[in-house]
């Protein structure tokens, strides 16, 4: 496990759990009040949270996952259950640079 | 010394900071930029700031100890000003619109909806219930996988499927949860997320929000799950973009 599944430890304010936290990272760095004028620091390796979400479901290497995941299924049994909450997948679902950025 | 910005609020708010530090391995301590109505939370800036966990910790950490107390503006992660002064030339420039930003979220939270499909689940379903998807993989099964050009082709029309599917579900999360929202803002997108959608919620609307996420979850298919994160603090609803 990385850096980024942050075991849920309350803040020192009382406040929001850091683990939360990760959920919502994309917002703090891609949402909130931005200013023109003033300059943003660099997040390179961050950033690369929501660049990299764009890509999953199109080009080469996203085909060829789909199309290798589908001839490993089993389409006779019943269908299984849900493994994990999202509280759990989420972070597995970080690209690795993320991850060691963030961690 | 530059200034790093964590906010903007009123005048008026308490500004509980007693104790809480700004972002960088110095912990500067956090002090205050008043325009008129106007304040803005900053700090010295650190050199060589980047988007590490603890720093992305303290600023969420200082906005949110002032969120808690009253309406806050919260600024993107890492918006650094050259000094002090620049920071109260942006309020005194900004005045109004900032005040009118600040009516607008008063008694709202962001709440912010994630869901999430698992993915081998959602195939199967796609594969039992398309019989030409079914087919192919079949037939790329009996001939061992299949070239690389058929199996990117096959993927190909497997995407389109879980595009498609992606799309009917966050339009059914988005349908269920707009009816309590003010505004609704889509989130960046993130890996392994159909949706990510950020609803502006009044506090009187809480619970009708709250309320709807079970019957939600229920009538989704049983690949898909939605977890809720929030109350936070308004990041979502602060820019200048369109809504959704």
């Amino acid at each position: 496990m990385t850096g980024i599944a942050m075991t849920q430890t309350p803040q020192a304010n009382g406040g929001r759990l850091s683990g939360e936290l990760y959920k919502v990272v994309e917002l703090i760095l891609d949402r909130g009040l931005v200013i023109d004028v003033f300059v943003r620091v660099s997040v390179i390796g961050l950033e690369v949270v929501t660049i990299d979400a764009r890509v999953v479901v199109a080009g080469v290497d996203a085909y060829l996952r789909f199309a290798e995941m589908c001839g490993r299924l089993d389409l006779t049994g019943s269908s299984p259950r849900i493994g994990r909450s999202l509280r759990d997948a989420l972070p597995l679902e970080l690209p690795g640079r993320a991850r060691t950025e963030i961690g | 010394m530059s200034s790093y910005v964590y906010c903007f609020t009123r005048a008026s708010h308490p500004l509980p900071l007693e104790g809480a530090v700004g972002v960088g391995e110095h912990a500067p301590a956090l002090r205050l930029v008043r325009e008129q109505d106007l304040v803005a939370v900053v700090s010295d800036a650190p050199e060589n700031l980047r988007a590490k966990r603890r720093d992305l910790v303290k600023h969420d950490a200082v906005i949110g100890r002032i969120y808690a107390a009253g309406t806050v503006l919260p600024m993107r992660f890492g918006m650094v000003a050259p000094d002090d002064e620049a920071v109260q030339t942006e309020l005194r420039s900004g005045v109004r619109r900032y005040s009118e930003l600040l009516s607008r979220i008063d008694g709202h939270v962001e709440l912010n909806v994630k869901g999430i499909h698992a993915e081998e689940a959602l195939l199967r379903d796609l594969l039992l219930q398309n019989d030409e998807l079914r087919a192919r993989n079949h037939a790329l099964r009996a001939a061992g996988g299949g070239s690389h050009q058929d199996k990117v082709a096959f993927g190909e029309h497997v995407a389109a499927a879980v595009a498609e599917r992606r799309a009917r579900d966050a339009g059914q999360v988005i349908a269920r949860l707009q009816p309590h929202a003010a505004q609704i803002r889509r989130g960046p997108p993130v890996d392994g997320c159909f949706v990510n959608v950020s609803f502006l919620v009044a506090a009187g609307a809480r619970a009708d929000f709250d309320g709807a996420l079970s019957p939600l979850r229920r009538e989704l298919p049983g690949y898909a799950s939605v977890e809720l994160y929030g109350p936070l603090p308004p990041y979502s609803f602060v820019g200048n973009e369109a809504d959704v």
